[in-house]
């Protein structure tokens, strides 16, 4: 399983960004290895359909779980029809400490069967 | 002869001094109102009437599922997200498509073919012998403004005097109404915004190279920081309308000035033929 968490920096130490299509990086993490990859988020700066297409990213690469702030409504149908399931993570913090928060199961599931 | 009429936002007083200038312009002259404020038109709301409709489209991929093989080459090449490619289908967002007819072209299956996809109406009406009105409305949720007014566009005669109703601001359609203007008339109020909205669309108008003048609405005396601008910039003001509770009121029930009292009759009258002589036409 692959789950993937907007990011402000690319490491996991770096804040969880508040904007989901328009975060500079997107920190993925494989759960059964640990293993993290940081992508560049190539449509940060682009003007419209930002969020669809970083779900087709996050597509591609096989990330099936998203730590996120709120979503817009585009994004949202895209990610609803991946099939990928979305916890909501509304504070401020590091991408790790989400994903101790996400881990401790205290995030809400927000886009995804329960 | 082409004249828009703008304003910063929209509530300035833009569509009464659009409606009130056509209907007074159309006793001496042959008259088109052209509502080019495709996403709130309001023009039509002071006539009677049954259009007639015409619908204005884009082309939108359509894709073949059988023939599509979910390569993601069309999802990777868009550049508006129109088109989102999954493990198990195209999503399509047609709201987004810009109609390039680039995914149809690179899509290496010849899975993607055009269809029409609805931006708008534009209808076609003559409340007077002498006066046209040419009404575009935007499809709600459709960002093809452009396209809604380039189809108002057409239907304008070169040899008519044509009033264009701009949309508010100084957006891509406000850009498209403007370009092809021989004169622009800008509606504003005595407010720091009203300045604010008024020097944007002026900076526009320089861009065309239009020649520009002022009507300044919910205004009784001079000395504001408006008329301070426009005497900076040479913009001759031809026009205040005061604030007065008879106006308001006529405007809320939908009826014309212009068409009832012979005074601001006379006033609009001398507004458009003071337009028309700075445009150097009569
Ligand atoms: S026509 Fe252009 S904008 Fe529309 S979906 Fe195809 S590539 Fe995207
Ligand atoms: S480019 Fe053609 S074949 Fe490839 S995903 Fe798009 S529609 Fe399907």
């Amino acid at each position: 399983m692959q789950i993937a968490i907007p990011a402000s920096g690319q490491t996991i130490n770096d804040p969880v960004d508040t904007r989901f299509g328009r975060a500079p990086y997107v920190i993925i993490v494989n759960q059964e290895s640990g293993a993290t990859t940081t992508l560049s988020n190539p449509y940060a700066a682009e003007s419209g359909g930002v969020g669809p297409r970083l779900v087709q990213l996050l597509v591609q690469n096989q990330v099936t779980q998203l730590i996120a702030p709120r979503i817009g409504g585009n994004a949202e149908n895209a990610l609803v029809a991946a099939g990928i399931e979305v916890f909501l993570f509304e504070g401020s913090g590091s991408v790790s400490s989400a994903l101790e928060q996400f881990k401790a199961g205290k995030l809400v599931l927000m886009i995804g069967k329960q | 002869m082409q004249i828009a009429i703008a304003s910063g936002k929209g509530g300035t007083g833009k569509t009464t001094v659009a409606v009130n200038l056509a209907l007074a312009l159309s006793t001496s002259h042959e008259v088109t109102l052209a509502d080019c404020d495709v996403e709130e038109p309001n023009c039509h709301l002071f006539f009677s009437g049954h259009p007639d409709e015409e619908i204005v489209t884009n082309p939108v991929p359509e894709i073949d599922t059988d023939a599509c093989t979910l390569c993601g080459t069309c999802g990777s090449f868009c550049r508006y997200g129109a088109l989102i490619v999954l493990t198990d289908r195209v999503l399509q967002y047609p709201q987004l498509c810009h109609s390039c007819g680039g995914c149809e072209i690179v899509c290496p299956t010849g899975a993607i073919s055009m269809r029409p996809e609805k931006a708008g109406v534009v209808h076609i009406s003559k409340p007077k012998p002498s006066l046209s009105l040419i009404s575009g409305t935007l499809e709600e949720g459709s960002i093809h403004t452009t396209t809604v007014i380039k189809a108002v566009r057409r239907h304008l005669l070169r040899e008519n005097l044509v009033l264009l109703d701009a949309p508010p601001g100084s957006s891509c359609a406000a850009m498209e109404t403007l370009k092809d203007c021989d004169f622009c008339l800008m509606v504003t109020e005595p407010t720091p915004f009203g300045l604010h909205d008024l020097t944007l669309i002026h900076e526009v108008t320089e861009i065309f190279n239009i020649p520009t003048a002022v009507v300044i609405n919910r205004s009784d005396e001079k000395n504001n920081d408006v008329d301070m601008y426009c005497t900076a910039h040479n913009l001759p003001v031809l026009m205040r309308i005061p604030f007065d509770r008879t106006i308001a009121l006529m405007q809320g029930s939908g009826e014309i000035i212009s068409g009832q009292d012979p005074v601001w009759r006379e006033r609009f009258v001398r507004l458009g033929l003071q337009c028309l002589a700075l445009t150097g036409a009569r």
